[in-house]
């Protein structure tokens, strides 16, 4: 451990599973925690910790600087856990834990929500771009309470692009999370789905000589993707004898294959491989890597494709893979329209295609014509690296956290009822100004407590402590 | 009765004749406009607590018709019509939204992010927080109505579709219908009324600023440089019309204007006033101008926001000043007719833009682009065939049917727990939740 003398105490809470082995089947925020604690724990100046939950049991409780514990273990032991650090860091939706945590973070902590996956339209892609399952109503009824509960009261957001920011923007004007009051705190944080440094290199390799390009398609195939006429090209002669596509974790294992909404592309591109006989000849599938493995993997392909189906949701998104290969230096083929997409093709260090047939078969050709293409954008890559590299963001995120801001004790909630009591308690204490303010936040608070016992307990809490809190802010002045 | 589909209800009557008349009803008058140039016959419809000044009856053009509406005439005007274009932040949207039946189709007008414009008005009197909150609710009552919606820019759909997503009426059910159902609709211009001949440039260079000093200008900043302005360029002239709206009475803004003219004041600058004043009239103020002035603050508010002033700047065919950062601003800027400016190089870009005027099929393309014609032709075209939005609202509310699902997910769960912690723990803690809840 390092004797450093680390100011405050951080804790990422995940469902998921973190690749502490880097044999770990991982996704979702246990990757996004792991990334976002090495960035952190980089800043040297906080004690990092990534809560896993208990159904992911740790082998062991530190990797070099980061802390790893389980939780998940009833209500007081969760609320133990949390009361102990300074700032906890949640995902925007953890559907039926999201309110109870929310509840543990006192008015002394700082909270922040995690928002770079834009659950809203994502959920609705789920359901939307294929049959709509009515049996999820629930499901995502209680995932937008959540996202809306815990976005209105968080101190800070994480976004991952401008699209999202506008988005989210919005969003809290929608649920009340953005008032007169609010407006001109900044409470946007932007930290895009980004690579910690990896021991394990991709190894670039000179591709110049080789007679069949290794193409790689990493990750599930979510209802967001479309991969149809990609396989239609490993149809055309001119492409497959020329080149691969290799099709890896294309199902998600931490879902069912019966699980359409996750898994039905794939089902359907392996049966559709399977009918235009490119199964094994000319397009190969395999299963969802460890972590550790997936730079085999990387270092397997010459150039990765990713093609995002033409809804909503792309614009919202931010492309995880593409981000993990771009980062370690794979070069990418994309139709873009997610913001991830078009910062890579605009530097050069994507090849941007269109999502039908002959495009992609166009811009593949080209490649294959031209290979010093490739290379030039492997040299990009290089170039830009660091943009796309967790200590970029993790900087902003660790000053706020130094500096513990807590803008949501800032807004005050069911701010025309304070603003009446202040009005009354102005006229008993027949001061105009605020030079005593004190005096009057004291009054305020003895009104306040005979006029807020009907509201809800947590208003009543809110408002009682955003009075303690200006009276604690005048002191300091 | 009246015969048309279409109903586009106005708050302000319409800029005919000598009446005075703000953004909000100068945008329903151009939504009007925009869609009988598409074949559409429309009802405008303004409040009857209005009173229009003497006008022409030539100046209604052919396919509209002009009426009152208030809470007696409402039902009368919604009964005639199918398609009710209304701005979703009235002030009574929610008693109208309230009336309307189901074959109705609201189209929803969200060109100002109302939440962002209150908020950045910086008043801390109680009239706003209690203003800001209605506002809040009508909105959101008309969006989740709306079978269309309308905004103003790019960065504008982002932030509604974060909002439509946050109120529920993006969900799975509407997802996939919501593309055919919004419609970027900026503020336009009408070709048409510009004068066919301007008078060329005055002879003393002179800046104008146009229309009302509201929270969102930098102000302060604005006035510093025309002081350096006016002490650096022989025979100077600032005009500033229109800085105080009639119709706003938002103390927010008002404090903003009364501190504007007390820098202004302070600061020495002689200044040439004009007042608000018929929208027909305002050509003859642009005439007077060298170029016209705006200083945006910037930031959420500036971002989100479609300078309606800077709009009609277009028709006068004067180069246009501004710090820029909003949507139109920026056009403007790239098509060469507006000049990017900072209060510190105010003064040398003011003297740039009294040598190099821009070239009048400049004014004239970004006119044509920005037509009420142009901007509406979209939508027109989906009225021609109006639909109610399929599912409306999805669930979002803890209901019966949620709560058993919910119970029978955790049922699933207890002989899991037994095992773990045997029974008598199980009851106990099953107990414990029971009393709690």
């Amino acid at each position: 451990m390092s004797s450093i003398n680390k100011s405050k105490k951080v804790l990422l809470l995940s469902m998921n599973n973190v690749p502490l082995n880097g044999d770990e089947l991982v996704e979702g925020t246990g990757l996004r925690w792991w990334r976002m604690a090495h960035g952190l724990d980089a800043q040297k100046s906080l004690d990092v910790t990534i809560g896993v939950w208990k159904d992911f049991p740790l082998i062991k409780n530190e990797y070099e600087d980061i802390k790893l514990i389980n939780w998940g273990f009833g209500d007081d032991s969760d609320k133990k856990l949390l009361d102990y650090f300074d700032t906890v860091i949640l995902p925007m939706s953890m559907s039926g834990q999201s309110s109870r945590l929310i509840s543990y973070v006192g008015n002394q902590q700082q909270l922040i929500v995690d928002a770079y996956a834009p659950f809203y339209v994502e959920a609705s892609t789920r359901s939307g771009s294929r049959t709509f399952d009515m049996k999820n109503d629930s499901w995502y009824e209680g995932m937008v309470w959540a996202g809306n509960e815990a976005l209105s009261k968080a101190d800070y957001i994480l976004y991952a692009s401008d699209n999202q920011k506008f988005f989210y923007e919005g969003l809290l004007s929608g649920i009340g999370g953005f008032s007169p009051e609010s407006a001109g705190v900044e409470r946007f944080v932007e930290m895009p789905g980004v690579v910690e440094y990896s021991k394990n290199q991709f190894i670039s390799k000179n591709i110049k000589n080789r007679d069949k390009l290794t193409i790689l398609w990493f990750g599930a195939l979510y209802p967001w993707y479309d991969i149809k006429s990609l396989l239609e090209c490993f149809n055309d002669r001119s492409i497959s004898k020329r080149a691969q596509l290799l099709i890896v974790g294309g199902s998600n294992p931490m879902y069912k294959k019966t699980n359409l909404r996750f898994n039905g592309q794939y089902n359907e591109a392996t049966e559709y491989s399977k009918k235009l006989g490119i199964y094994g000849k000319s397009v190969f599938f395999s299963d969802w890597v460890s972590y550790s493995e997936r730079m085999e993997v990387f270092n397997k392909s010459d150039v990765a494709i990713s093609l995002n189906a033409d809804t909503l949701e792309n614009k919202y998104s931010w492309r995880i893979r593409v981000s993990d290969l771009a980062g370690n230096g794979v070069p990418v083929i994309t139709n873009g329209g997610d913001p991830l997409g078009e910062m890579l093709i605009n530097k050069g260090c994507a090849f941007r295609t269109g999502i039908d047939r002959d495009s992609i078969t166009r811009t593949i050709n080209s490649l294959l014509d031209n290979k010093e293409l490739l290379e030039d954008a492997k040299a990009r890559l290089e170039q830009y690296k660091d943009d796309l590299h967790i200590n970029k963001y993790a900087k902003e995120l660790s000053r706020i956290i130094i500096e513990s801001n807590k803008p949501r004790l800032e807004r005050k909630v069911q701010s025309f009822v304070l603003h009446k009591i202040h009005k009354q308690a102005q006229q008993i204490i027949k001061l105009s100004d605020f030079e005593q303010d004190n005096k009057i936040l004291l009054a305020e608070n003895a009104i306040l407590k005979r006029q807020i016992q009907n509201l809800p307990k947590t208003v009543r809490e809110h408002i009682k402590y955003s009075i303690k809190f200006r009276i604690q802010k005048n002191a300091e002045k | 009765m009246l015969k048309n589909k279409i109903l586009v209800l106005s708050e302000g009557p319409p800029p005919l004749g000598d009446t005075p008349a703000e953004g909000g009803s100068l945008r329903a008058w151009g939504l009007a406009k925009g869609l009988i140039n598409h074949g559409h016959k429309v009802t405008f419809a303004y409040r009857s607590t209005f009173k229009i000044g003497d006008y022409d009856k030539q100046e209604i053009p052919e396919g509209i018709t002009l009426t009152v509406w208030d809470g007696d005439k409402i039902d009368e005007l919604l009964v005639a019509h199918t398609v009710i274009v209304m701005r979703y932040a009235m002030g009574e949207a929610k008693q109208i939204v309230s009336r309307l039946e189901d074959h109705h189709v609201l189209v929803s007008d969200n060109y100002i992010p109302i939440s962002i414009e209150v908020s950045a008005r910086n008043s801390n009197d109680e009239f706003e927080q209690h203003n800001f909150l209605k506002l809040q609710k009508s909105s959101e009552i008309a969006s989740k109505r709306a079978d269309y919606i309308l905004y103003a820019s790019p960065a504008q759909k982002n932030y509604y579709l974060g909002y439509l997503s946050g109120i529920n009426k993006i969900n799975p059910k509407t997802y996939n219908q919501l593309g055919d159902r919004m419609f970027e609709v900026p503020y336009g211009v009408d070709p048409d009324e510009r004068p066919k001949k301007l008078s060329s440039l005055p002879n003393n260079p002179t800046l104008l600023w146009y229309g009302a000093f509201y929270s969102w200008f930098d102000m302060e900043s604005l006035i510093n440089s025309v002081r350096d302005i006016s002490k650096n360029i022989p025979n100077f002239k600032f005009i500033v019309a229109g800085a105080k709206n009639p119709y706003n009475k938002d103390p927010g803004i008002l404090a903003h204007y009364e501190r504007t003219m007390e820098s202004i004041k302070k600061a020495g600058i002689n200044v040439e006033y004009i007042d608000w004043h018929p929208f027909k009239d305002r050509f003859e103020v642009y005439e007077k101008a060298s170029a016209i002035i705006t200083q945006n603050h910037l930031g959420l508010e500036n971002e989100l926001a479609w300078r309606t002033r800077l709009m009609d700047y277009v028709l006068a065919h004067r180069p246009i000043l501004t710090n820029g950062g909003d949507p139109l601003g920026e056009d403007l800027i790239s098509r060469k007719i507006a000049f990017k400016t900072t209060p510190a190089d105010l003064l040398a870009t003011f003297k740039y833009v009294l040598e190099n005027q821009p070239d009048n099929y400049r004014y004239k393309d970004a006119a044509s682009r920005y037509s009420w014609s142009n901007v509406t032709a979209e939508l027109a075209r989906s009225l021609n065939n109006p639909r109610r939005l399929d599912s409306g609202e999805m669930i979002l509310k803890r209901d019966y049917k949620h709560s058993t699902k919910v119970l029978s997910s955790r049922i699933m769960h207890y002989p899991a727990y037994i095992k773990k912690n045997g029974i008598r723990q199980t009851a106990s803690k099953t107990k414990k939740k029971l009393l709690g809840k």
